[in-house]
């Protein structure tokens, strides 16, 4: 943390080194897009880097902290206009909110290689925390999209966290 | 709501995605500092989210540490720059100013010197209007004392008139005698008022200290009759003669005699 409010090249390297690969595929998995991904992740580490006085212990951990920029940025992103534009040229127009399936069942060259912890969720459970934590819908979005009652959200949210907890534990 | 429920609830997942309400995030944060189990609880959701993108990670392509890296120093420098920009215009301004001021020196010079021989030409011009001034002045006094003598002349030429064409003026002229052939003057003698005028003209000037005496001859006897000064030339009554036969003038000592000096006898004229 000293590295990086000194803003040495050193704090920079440490920075890159350990979260990188984190912040990547957490863009990665929001945009499905290599040539995004690249894009974005480069914004969201300078967002880290002139914002990190911003950072407050009190209200977090560094790494969450980070992640949620990265999730911010992609899924601000993700929702622009200039975004969506695009997918409507490329005659997509649903694939942001089908972006489930296709992270599921993309087959395309992105995705080759990736370990994706969620498939071994249950698939409600992975439903909830891909439109909560990737696509960024609040809980009442999710609420009506899966017209489900938004206290049950909330609880399902729980239990999906609390398995992917123990799944992670076990993959660690 | 007991901890458990609370934690339950989903509002710790809710706040870490940033999901939550202001209100709901207030709550939170106020519930944390006093609950080690939901801080515990927080501190445990997170590092799942944080176990997940660990999980999730993707290795990034090989040149994106150095493109971020570039990016963040051109940032960098850009927001060294912003202060540099929102600097530069002052150190422009200031150069800015500082060109001005040498050309608002040269102005002010320019100015300056314009000024300067505006002022002299100015004085010039003043001191030859003053000096033209004064010469008028001079002409103008000149011209008055003309004026005035001229005015004087005219005056006494006028009077002189009036004697002449007062038709009770006699007219004796008197004649150089011997001595004096080219010495002549005339009495006008008012017969009226008998009053007496002289113009000696054409008597030569007094010397120094003498004067002219005018004599009247009554029955033989020679009684002055005044005085003789160039300004009483003609206009002045020199004296009151009731009754007179001949007119003489002699050279007498200033302020004249009781008897005439014979010898100094420059002009005589009967009536």
């Amino acid at each position: 943390m000293e590295l990086l409010r000194k803003k040495s090249e050193s704090g920079f390297k440490y920075l890159y080194n350990h979260y990188s690969g984190a912040l990547y595929g957490v863009i990665f998995r929001i945009v499905q897009s290599k040539e995004y991904t690249e894009e974005i992740i480069q914004d969201v580490f300078v967002k880290i880097w002139n914002s990190i006085h911003q950072y407050d212990v009190v209200k977090g951990r560094f790494y969450t902290w980070m992640i949620n920029i990265a999730r911010n940025t992609a899924i601000d992103y993700l929702k622009s206009k200039s975004f969506q534009n695009e997918l409507k040229n490329q005659s997509l127009p649903d694939f942001v909110y089908n972006s489930t399936k296709l992270s599921t069942t993309n087959k395309s060259s992105d995705f080759i290689g990736f370990t994706d912890v969620l498939c071994n969720l249950e698939s409600d459970k992975r439903e909830m925390i891909d439109l909560a934590y990737y696509q960024g819908y609040t809980q009442n979005e999710i609420s009506e999209k899966l017209k489900i009652p938004l206290g049950t959200i909330k609880t399902k949210m729980r239990t999906a966290l609390i398995k992917l907890k123990d799944l992670l534990q076990d993959y660690k | 709501m007991n901890i458990e429920e609370y934690i339950s609830s989903g509002i710790l997942e809710s706040y870490i995605l940033g999901l939550a309400s202001p209100e709901e995030a207030g709550i939170l944060e106020c519930v944390m500092k006093n609950s080690a189990e939901v801080r515990t609880a927080y501190e445990e959701a997170q590092k799942t989210m944080e176990d997940l993108a660990t999980a999730q990670a993707v290795m990034p392509p090989k040149d994106l540490e150095t493109k971020i890296w570039a990016k963040i120093q051109e940032e960098q420098a850009t927001a060294n720059i912003k202060p540099l920009i929102s600097g530069k215009p002052e150190t422009e301004s200031g150069k800015i100013t500082q060109k001005i001021y040498p050309n608002k020196a040269i102005n002010w010079q320019k100015y300056a010197v314009a000024a300067s021989v505006l002022f002299l030409v100015s004085i010039a011009g003043n001191l030859f209007w003053i000096n033209d001034i004064s010469k008028n002045k001079k002409e103008i006094a000149q011209l008055q004392t003309q004026k005035k003598s001229q005015d004087l002349a005219l005056k006494t030429s006028q009077e002189k008139l009036a004697i002449l064409t007062n038709p009770n003026i006699i007219t004796v002229p008197l004649k150089g005698v011997e001595k004096h052939p080219d010495s002549k003057a005339m009495v006008y003698w008012d017969s009226n008022s008998k009053d007496v005028y002289l113009n000696a003209e054409n008597l030569p000037e007094a010397p120094e200290g003498m004067q002219y005496q005018l004599w009247a001859l009554v029955d033989g006897k020679p009684i002055s009759a005044g005085m003789y000064s160039s300004d009483k030339n003609t206009k002045e009554i020199l004296a009151n003669i009731p009754k007179a036969q001949a007119f003489a003038i002699t050279l007498e000592k200033q302020g004249g005699s009781t008897a005439p000096t014979m010898e100094n006898m420059f002009v005589i004229g009967n009536i």
